[in-house]
């Protein structure tokens, strides 16, 4: 099993995933999922051992390998989300201003 | 008094439109009650799926009912892709189910394994609820008071 070309795999799908849903702030989203492969690949590794052992079959190998695969994809869409929620922040942090000054005239 | 109405509609609908997702706490409650309600059934999955049925059928129900209340809400979009994930035959907690049927029983050492990963997606659906628009919801109520004055 080779680690370094699955986490190939991963940070260009993952890259490539922020800059499709999120193209502004696409760098950032990678950089935050990359420190979480990085986290993942521990387990990743403790797995294969338990495999090499026959602590787990195969079937359960790969749930568990496809498991943390899920886990990125969530990841990547609470990224993706909260990037979005701090974006509709600033815009009702303008709009509240503006209309704010438009009231205290509109009751002067 | 007209003109603070009409201002006021105009207020409210400016700030739905420009929004993300706002905060729900029903959504907050229930992910949580699913987390425990799906880890407990886990923590069962060393003894016969036979045995468990009822319970596996409930947990079914549950996140499809998670799933289409999400569905039904605006602006939602992440939340209602994370629940279709977990809903998902292939991925995750549905595919945990098929396997434990498959085998009939699945062993500790992997139920300690399979176990942190199902929490960490909880988990994940639980932080991205709590970091929603509270604010928004903060901001409205806070212009809402200043036009009552």
């Amino acid at each position: 099993m080779d680690f370094d070309i699955i986490f190939k795999e991963l940070k260009e799908e993952i890259t490539e995933l922020a800059k499709d849903k999120f193209n502004e702030q696409s760098n950032a989203i990678a950089q935050d999922m990359q420190e979480y492969l990085a986290h993942s690949k521990e387990k990743l590794q403790k797995w294969a051992k338990l495999f090499k052992a026959q602590s787990i079959d195969k079937d359960e190998l790969i749930w568990l390998l496809k498991s943390q695969k899920d886990l990125l994809l969530l990841k990547s869409l609470q990224n993706i989300g909260v990037s979005s929620i701090s974006i509709g922040h600033f815009k009702n942090k303008i709009v509240d201003t503006v209309l704010s000054k438009i009231v205290a005239q509109v009751q002067s | 008094m007209r003109v603070k109405m009409s201002l006021l509609i105009g207020v409210v609908a400016l700030m739905l439109s420009s929004c993300a997702s706002l905060y729900d706490h029903y959504t907050y409650t229930e992910t949580i009650a699913t987390k425990i309600q799906t880890l407990s059934l886990i923590d069962h999955s060393d003894e016969a799926y036979t045995l468990h049925r009822t319970e596996i059928i409930a947990l079914q129900n549950q996140l499809q009912k998670m799933l289409a209340y999400e569905e039904g809400k605006a602006k939602n979009d992440i939340t209602i892709r994370m629940w279709r994930l977990l809903n998902n035959d292939e991925k995750l907690i549905k595919s945990y189910l098929a396997l434990w049927e498959e085998k009939g029983t699945l062993s500790p050492v992997f139920i300690g394994e399979a176990k942190p990963q199902i929490e960490e997606a909880f988990d994940i659906l639980i932080a991205y609820e709590e970091k929603k628009d509270k604010e928004a919801a903060a901001t409205m109520t806070d212009f809402i008071n200043t036009l009552k004055k």
